[in-house]
């Protein structure tokens, strides 16, 4: 799964401690996310989504559906 | 840089290290009990329950750390640490367990299993925040 967190940070100027504390978890959490790492939880994302403002498809975006779709739109 | 321990993993720590030590005062104590008194059956059966009763406490511990970690991500790891320290230790017991009813090695006290445990536990944890540090 990739997401757009450390662009959508960087918009906002927050640090990736920031961010944690806002989204209460650590900041090896963001980090982690931001790189791949780790995929959160629907909860987590959910909360991720409520701080940026926006929905969770627009932060986060499935590798595999986005290459099921582009298939089927051949 | 650092990474800190979130506050219950703190308190985690704490119970552990505290629980480790009694059981190891325990153990120490009793044997040498043991060894310069004559205890019965019964008794040594109740000592050694009671020596035990610290790695229960752990046990105990680590399901309430569990259940109490806010930060997904370092339960996760938490978790894979666990994992992988119980499949080494079951891969190294039964190994051990074969072996030694093959005749092939003298047989190893049990009681080193809780310590093969807790040091692979280390390990594995260690091993999880040094990756973590790395892809920073």
């Amino acid at each position: 799964m990739n997401n757009r967190l450390k662009v959508l940070r960087a918009e906002l100027g927050w640090s990736q401690q920031e961010l944690a504390e806002r989204l209460k978890v650590s900041r090896q959490s963001v980090n982690a996310i931001e790189t791949g790492r780790y995929d959160p939880s629907l909860p987590l994302a959910f909360r991720i989504a409520r701080v940026f403002g926006r929905s969770i498809e627009q932060i986060f975006t499935d590798e595999a559906a986005s290459t099921t779709d582009k298939g089927e739109g051949r | 840089m650092a990474l800190k321990l979130t506050p219950v993993a703190r308190t985690l720590v704490r119970r552990i290290y505290g629980s480790m030590a009694l059981f190891a005062i325990l153990v120490l104590s009793i044997s040498r009990f043991v060894d310069y008194h004559h205890a019965n059956h019964l008794l040594i059966w109740a000592l050694a329950v009671f020596a035990t009763l610290p790695i229960a406490a752990v046990v105990v511990s680590v399901g309430l750390y569990l259940r109490s970690e806010v930060d997904e991500f370092v339960r996760w790891k938490t978790m894979c640490a666990l994992l992988w320290a119980s499949g080494i230790t079951l891969v190294i017991t039964t190994l051990l367990g074969l072996l030694e009813s093959l005749g092939a090695v003298e047989a190893i006290p049990s009681i080193y299993v809780v310590v093969l445990f807790a040091v692979l536990f280390g390990i594995f944890q260690g091993n999880l925040l040094g990756r973590d540090e790395a892809a920073e």
